[in-house]
């Protein structure tokens, strides 16, 4: 029985090692603590960006462009050809670039990892380093002497491109540990950095191009290049070694008037196919979360530019393409197979099909794809009331669907119907009457899911004590169902959290329920003693 | 309210973590990861608190002290002067910096005081007024940071 007991723990060792995955803590967790990252990275990009906006740095920096480079990255408008004009200001930023070249005199390397990424390892178990702390007035004089490493040298590109009065953007590509890679255990090994790992930049910067409507990128010191980014970008990080602390999912451009924007799309060619599944915005709720964030470091209105800017961004949307595997089209956002339709959803009658996709296997089919758009979500009618809407007459059920288990309210019918938004309006719930007494269900109940399906003259109010407390100054009431809860054996339980009553008895069953807990807690107290 | 944390949307932190935080989110990467993890085991609800209001905690740092100092010797009196001074391009950084903090006599004392702990004054007094002059923190903060 020992041989038996051996074998068996070593085949569970070897099950363990072959499943490298972490737990669904450590899941959670690292979520989370990507999620943190991303701010901490967001916030010092925005405080660098205002680092840059210093006229200090402006008066001085604008020293180094010659009033002919200087009238360059001013040029007229040509009307004739606006292009004319798009390229004097192209000249103008390789001459500006070449002189931030001269102007560099030390470049630091990298000690340590950095703005790059960071692996689960060397989160979970940070080492204390040695490393300085900037400050600001450090940071100017670093830029005006020309030392640092090739972030510093990028940022400092931004503020002479600013002496110069041009409309630059400080661009930095985030890099918060990936929190896809769901693996147990890495290597731990020495960081070591090296010029494959760097050879992407973090920090880069963007000049709008008045008379091309665009913004042209810059990279003054990895690639020493310009480029006006149609379909890739030479920025976006390929290779093996360079991805693996350089993952392009949150590239964010923060501008001289604090804008701060998501422009991602500009440099991922398979943004929608690919970079999505990384970024925490993949879940609608994070997608919340996350403009909650941008909102809160975008300091300035809305502008023409930033129209021009989400219709080149649509454009892309379109440019990149349908995927070509089904995979990617599983999670598009812009795409749906036939067979990924849930349940409740149909197709939009008529629609058609936008795109083929060929199978790569053996059995050689050919797939439809659809554009999401025509992707019509729809609820059965119990659903729709619970939403606070309720079927219009004469609608017609799009769908019938076998019962789903977890139902509230059990029906003879094993059959469910579904109906879309259109066939739907706001359930408008009855008045109450001049004494204060609201129509009830059948159960007795009063049903408020949303506030909207409170009555008009009638308030919710709730508490644990709230039924107590309209009993005993005796107004009229309903107990209110504000949710459902499921338990075991597809049971739904009503959960009640307070009363409806009607708005002029409001005040007194407040002040009842606060009469109530005081007296609840000079019990307590007296028991206690 | 929970127990490390004050009314709900806080984000409790003391003024000196969260300076120190600051400094390092704006200018050492390096010391991100060990300063959070520090952070996250001596206040246990810190980081459900930010991932909660995100937008609370982005003011909180954005706002808070860091750029008060940086604020009052930089940008603020920075654009002031070079107002004032129209293009003169004689004005030298440091011409501007005296010209415009006024220092109490109270700050003074605290000042040189810190001074004489081996810091230079410049770094002193940035310190201090991002300390919302508080000598203790500020003295905190030059040994931590500053001390080579």
């Amino acid at each position: 029985t020992d041989k038996y007991k051996n074998q068996q723990s070593v085949s569970k060792r070897k099950r363990n090692v072959e499943r490298n995955v972490c737990s669904n803590e450590e899941r959670k967790s690292r979520k989370d603590d990507h999620k943190l990252y991303l701010i901490c990275c967001l916030v010092s990009g925005y405080i660098r960006n205002g680092w840059i906006n210093s006229p200090k740095l402006y008066k001085r920096l604008s020293k180094l462009i010659p009033d002919k480079i200087f009238e360059l990255l001013h040029p007229k408008k040509d009307e004739e050809m606006p292009l004319r004009s798009t390229r004097k200001l192209l000249d103008g930023l390789k001459k500006a670039m070449e002189i931030w070249q001269k102007h560099w005199k030390i470049m630091k390397n990298y000690e340590n990892v950095s703005y790059y990424m960071r692996l689960w390892n060397e989160i979970r178990e940070p080492k204390n380093s040695k490393s300085k702390t900037i400050i600001k007035q450090q940071f100017i004089k670093q830029i005006l002497k020309g030392i640092g490493d090739h972030d510093l040298a990028a940022q400092g590109f931004v503020a002479l491109l600013r002496s110069c009065e041009l409309n630059a953007r400080l661009v930095m590509s985030c890099q918060p540990p990936d929190f896809t890679n769901l693996k147990k255990s890495e290597p731990l090994s020495k960081v070591q950095m090296n010029e494959e790992i760097t050879k992407f930049p973090i920090f880069w910067c963007e000049v709008w191009d008045k008379f091309g409507k665009k913004w042209i990128t810059i990279d003054p010191i990895n690639f020493k290049t310009i480029e006006q980014v149609r379909l890739h970008s030479k920025l976006e990080p390929k290779g093996v070694e360079a991805s693996k602390r350089n993952i392009m999912r949150y590239v964010i451009g923060y501008d001289r008037k604090k804008g701060c924007r998501d422009i991602t799309r500009r440099y991922v060619h398979w943004y929608n196919c690919k970079c999505r599944r990384k970024r925490i915005t993949k879940d609608e709720d994070e997608e919340i979360w996350y403009h909650k964030l941008i909102d809160s470091l975008h300091k300035r209105k809305r502008t023409k530019i930033d129209d021009y800017e989400d219709i080149y961004f649509d454009q892309r949307d379109q440019d990149e393409g349908m995927p070509d595997n089904i995979q990617d089209l599983k999670t598009h956002p812009l795409y749906i197979l036939e067979q990924s339709l849930k349940q409740n959803q149909i197709l939009r009658s008529g629609c058609k099909e936008c795109g083929f996709l060929k199978l790569q296997n053996k059995t050689k089919g050919v797939l439809k794809v659809y554009l999401r758009s025509d992707v019509i979500d729809l609820k059965s009618s119990r659903e729709w009331y619970m939403k606070g809407r309720i079927l219009k007459k004469g609608s017609r059920c799009l769908k019938k669907i076998k019962k789903r288990r977890f139902n509230p309210i059990e029906g003879s019918d094993d059959e469910e119907r579904l109906y879309p938004y259109e066939d739907t309006e706001m359930y408008i719930p009855p008045l109450a009457n001049e004494d204060g007494e609201i129509v009830k269900n059948a159960f007795g109940n009063i049903e408020v899911f949303t506030p909207s399906m409170i009555p008009q003259n009638c308030s919710l109010i709730e508490s644990p004590v709230s039924i107590k407390a309209a009993k005993a100054i005796n107004v009229p009431f309903v107990k209110a169902v504000t949710s459902f809860k499921f338990e075991k054996g597809n049971k739904a339980k009503p959960v009640i959290t307070g009363v409806v009553v009607a708005s002029w008895f409001k005040d007194a069953v407040i002040s009842a329920i606060d009469a109530i807990e005081y007296s609840e807690e000079q019990e307590k107290r007296q028991s206690e003693e | 309210a929970g127990a490390a944390g004050g009314p709900p949307g806080s984000i409790g932190l003391t003024m000196e973590d969260l300076l120190a935080l600051r400094q390092v989110v704006a200018g050492n990467p390096e010391a991100l990861a060990p300063l959070l993890e520090n952070l996250s085991i001596r206040y246990p609800q810190l980081r459900e608190q930010i991932l909660a209001n995100p937008e609370v905690f982005v003011s909180m740092l954005l706002e808070a002290v860091g750029d008060n100092l940086q604020g009052v010797m930089g940008e603020e009196f920075e654009g002031l002067a070079g107002g004032e001074l129209g293009g003169n391009d004689d004005a030298s950084a440091a011409g501007q910096e005296q010209h415009i903090v006024q220092l109490s006599e109270e700050d003074e004392q605290a000042i040189s005081r810190l001074c004489e702990l081996g810091f230079e004054r410049n770094l002193v007094i940035q310190v201090y007024f991002a300390c919302d002059k508080n000598e203790e923190i500020a003295a905190n903060i030059l040994f931590s940071e500053y001390a080579d």
